[in-house]
């Protein structure tokens, strides 16, 4: 297998063709195919469970199964969101696994924990989205970040994840606007937009 | 979905009027602006650590395919030698039919020695078959 190694040509190839092309078994072309797509995918998996080396796995796993049943792949146009729709099974699956508590406040404490923090060197305060998301549930937490870091529609995330489309809605409109009223405290001014528009420094580390 | 520079996934247009994206462009801009990106060196590692599961698990699977392979033959085999005398006076009743040439291969092909050449063989193949992906 050349994972590493690109073949000329193919880094310039439609993305359909490659796809045809590790359908019959080309690993030159999964292997391009893995370059393209591993950055949206890892992003999403460290989105969703805030965990980097967590996400990593995960998005191994993903892969991996990918490479095993891309056979059965009816339509390669449609790889994009066949991939990441294994992405998703496999986070939700981890989740069956080791059911995932929600960040809560700390014990003494009625708030909870500071959504701001400050990278080493930088004394600038910036607004940590994965800190937000946290105190989220998963399954809440999965269907606000597909919808709005992936920007899939209502109908799509609950034919990705399995869940009733009245459940998506309901999780959404509770999780957009629990992540609204926390991230809205941090916005300058009362009733203003909220830090990322307002030019704070946003940071995408994972909890 | 396209990719942008740097390998990153642009956000998706909304995909119907429902979508979460057009109702709070906000908290989607939020999303867009804490994008990460990841360096060349971990997409490298990424890419390492999964050419290696990919070989273990390609191992893996030939060595499970060998094994059903070994015990589909082994399994066949030992029926045909439990049938053995059925085939036995099949294969004299080809060889009685006729003295010599084709019905004497025709005899032993239908033999015990016929059926199991023909089944390692047929083995051989779908082996070949199967690891074709490997």
């Amino acid at each position: 297998m050349t994972l590493a190694g690109a073949r000329p040509g193919l880094g310039q190839a439609a993305e359909a063709v490659v796809v045809a092309l590790a359908r019959s078994g080309d690993d030159a072309a999964f292997g391009e195919l893995v370059r393209r797509r591993q950055a949206p995918l890892r992003s999403l998996l460290r989105r969703l469970c805030r965990d980097a080396a967590l996400a990593d796995d995960l998005a191994q796993e993903a892969l991996l199964q990918a490479w095993q049943t891309l056979p059965s792949l009816r339509s390669p146009a449609a790889f994009g969101a066949w991939l990441r729709r294994l992405a998703v099974n496999t986070w939700l699956q981890h989740l069956r696994r080791r059911p995932e508590r929600t960040a809560a406040p700390a014990p003494g404490t009625d708030s909870p924990p500071p959504l701001v923090s400050s990278a080493p060197g930088d004394p600038s305060p910036r607004l940590d989205l994965d800190a937000a998301l946290a105190q989220l549930a998963p399954l809440c937490r999965t269907c606000v970040v597909l919808a709005y870091q992936e920007g899939m529609s209502h109908d799509e995330i609950a034919a990705t994840t399995g869940l009733p489309l009245g459940t998506v809605k309901s999780h959404i409109r509770r999780g957009s606007g629990q992540l609204r009223a926390r991230l809205q405290a941090y916005a300058p001014s009362p009733g203003g937009p909220l830090p990322a528009e307002a030019g704070t420094p946003v940071t995408g580390a994972c909890a | 979905m396209s990719l942008g520079p740097g390998g990153q996934a642009p956000a998706h247009p909304p995909a119907s009027e429902e979508s979460t994206a057009a109702l709070d462009s906000e908290i989607a801009a939020l999303f867009q602006s804490a994008e990460e990106p990841l360096t060349a060196a971990s997409q490298a590692a990424f890419c390492a650590r999964l050419e290696r599961d990919v070989r273990r698990l390609r191992r893996r699977r030939r060595l499970q395919s060998a094994v059903l392979a070994l015990a589909a033959v082994l399994g066949v085999t030992g029926l045909i030698l439990r049938s053995a005398p059925a085939l036995a006076r099949l294969a004299n009743a080809a060889a009685w039919a006729g003295s010599a040439g084709l019905l004497h291969i025709g005899g032993w092909l239908v033999g015990p020695a016929g059926w199991s050449v023909s089944l390692v063989l047929g083995g051989a193949l779908l082996w070949r078959l199967r690891t074709g992906r490997g």
